[in-house]
């Protein structure tokens, strides 16, 4: 978010850049209560009012949770937003890997993705169960995501070694001053 | 005076007994070189190695993780765990000493029973118990619906504060300052006191001169057991601390867990673990040898 807010690209890793969202990120700690990805906790616990969520997070709170879900909403910043993906995969050493491609297919299958779905608060790329989630979201147009939105470039790349260690090293800067 | 017992009579030892310690020990051995020693040794030559393009580590002889932490970012962070480490030592020593006295001196026959009932809820998983201290503490938690219902306050912060995560530290760890502390309060012959005031002490003499050093073996080992954990603590940093709490167990984890760079993280495992060696060291220097192994000769 430090790095849309900056206009950089989400993905970045280039120290000058990293420099600057550590020095924005400490910046507004004085204003935090704090840093924590724990959000379905901290709203329900009332420890927090505005929290920085994963939209599928925040459906699940409002949805699955929340006594009073009207008093909830969700907003994608103009900035931007940042997009990931969870993905099913065969690990290359994997006992059975037919067996759980034939898995993944049902798991695939419209009406299985739809129980997924109402389960994760998440949208599965189901071509005949996107209807489905967009109803699950109706509320929240923010966190309805259309399969047009992964051609974002906000979407998470996978990062390299070093790549990852510079960005944690900063994070770790930032948590830690 | 602390003259329990008259220093140990060693009876000779036969070959034949010190063939069945060395039998006995041979299992324990074998245990802690396989699973201890040999992670151990692990963590260390990692913590010389990097991380390939990849993301994974591989041994190698480079300093470079121990240089990446010469950083003023560590130095505060390994401070501030050792401060919440010795606030969390002090405030259990005043909480247990007083918990264990009552109990091993004036127990009778519930002795057992109320131990148990302090160790009873420590079987409950430690992550278990730290999400239920959040919720507790939550600003719409128990404690503060308690507080605005009885109209004692408009509700307290508790959350997120330095505070929050030493009374986490010290709720998890406190059983352990506890058992040794009653452990060698339940030991002290009772005539001892009785003596004392025989001999016209008052009761907070008798228990300076007498009590008091009897049972410090058991605060020395209640502070070691205590504070070592404490200082590695990252579970209520997590959950019940805010932006400026962080521990170096925090970022111990996240290198080990989330960043996956196994090297570094073994280097700051490496440099904490010498760091509470050192400490101990010193204490155990000071804390006086002899009163660790106080334990020993009353036995």
């Amino acid at each position: 978010m430090a790095a849309l807010l900056l206009d950089y690209d989400v993905n970045t890793a280039k120290a000058s850049e990293l420099e600057e969202m550590k020095k924005l990120l400490i910046s507004q700690k004085e204003y935090l209560r704090a840093y924590s990805s724990d959000d379905i906790n901290n709203m329900v616990g009332g420890d927090a009012w505005v929290h920085h969520m994963w939209s599928g997070d925040f459906l699940y709170l409002q949805q699955g949770v929340a006594d009073d879900p009207t008093v909830l909403d969700f907003e994608a910043p103009r900035e931007g937003t940042p997009i990931n993906s969870d993905t099913y995969a065969i690990p290359t050493n994997a006992k059975h890997p037919g067996t759980a491609m034939v898995f993944i297919d049902y798991l695939l299958r419209p009406e299985n993705a739809i129980k997924n779905m109402n389960y994760l608060y998440y949208p599965f790329p189901v071509k005949d169960a996107l209807p489905a989630f967009a109803d699950l979201a109706k509320d929240v147009p923010a966190c309805n995501v259309e399969i047009s939105d992964l051609e974002n470039e906000d979407v998470f790349r996978l990062l390299g070694a070093d790549e990852i260690q510079r960005r944690a090293a900063m994070w770790t800067e930032v948590k830690a001053s | 005076v602390v003259a329990v017992q008259p220093a140990a009579r060693r009876a000779p030892r036969s070959a034949q007994r010190t063939r069945l310690w060395g039998a006995l020990l041979a299992l324990p051995t074998a245990w802690m070189v396989t699973f201890f020693v040999s992670s151990m040794v692990i963590v260390v030559l990692l913590s010389f190695g990097r991380t390939t393009n990849d993301g994974f580590p591989v041994f190698a002889t480079s300093t470079a993780n121990y240089r990446a932490l010469w950083n003023e970012v560590y130095l505060e962070l390994l401070l501030r765990s050792l401060l919440y480490a010795l606030a969390t030592v002090v405030i259990s020593v005043l909480i247990a000493y007083p918990v264990a006295y009552a109990i091993a001196l004036h127990g009778g026959r519930y002795k057992n029973a109320l131990i148990a009932a302090i160790v009873v809820p420590f079987f409950a998983s430690y992550l278990i118990r730290m999400y239920a201290w959040k919720a507790l503490l939550s600003d719409d938690g128990l404690v503060n619906s308690g507080l605005r219902g009885s109209g004692l306050s408009d509700g307290v912060t508790f959350l997120n504060t330095p505070g929050a995560v030493v009374g986490g530290l010290v709720y998890g760890f406190v059983v352990f300052m506890i058992l040794p502390i009653y452990a060698s309060l339940e030991q002290i012959d009772k005539r001892l006191i009785e003596a004392g005031r025989d001999l016209y002490s008052s009761s907070r003499t008798a228990f300076r001169k007498i009590t008091l050093p009897i049972s410090m073996p058991g605060v020395i080992a209640g502070t070691l057991l205590t504070f070592i954990p404490a200082v590695g603590d990252y579970v209520n940093a997590t959950f019940l601390g805010g932006p400026n709490q962080a521990m170096i167990g925090n970022v111990i984890q996240s290198q080990y867990l989330v960043t996956k760079d196994y090297p570094i993280a073994a280097a700051l495992s490496f440099v904490m673990m010498a760091v509470i060696v050192v400490l101990v060291l010193i204490y155990i220097k000071f804390a006086g040898s002899e009163s660790l192994m106080g334990e020993d000769r009353a036995l």
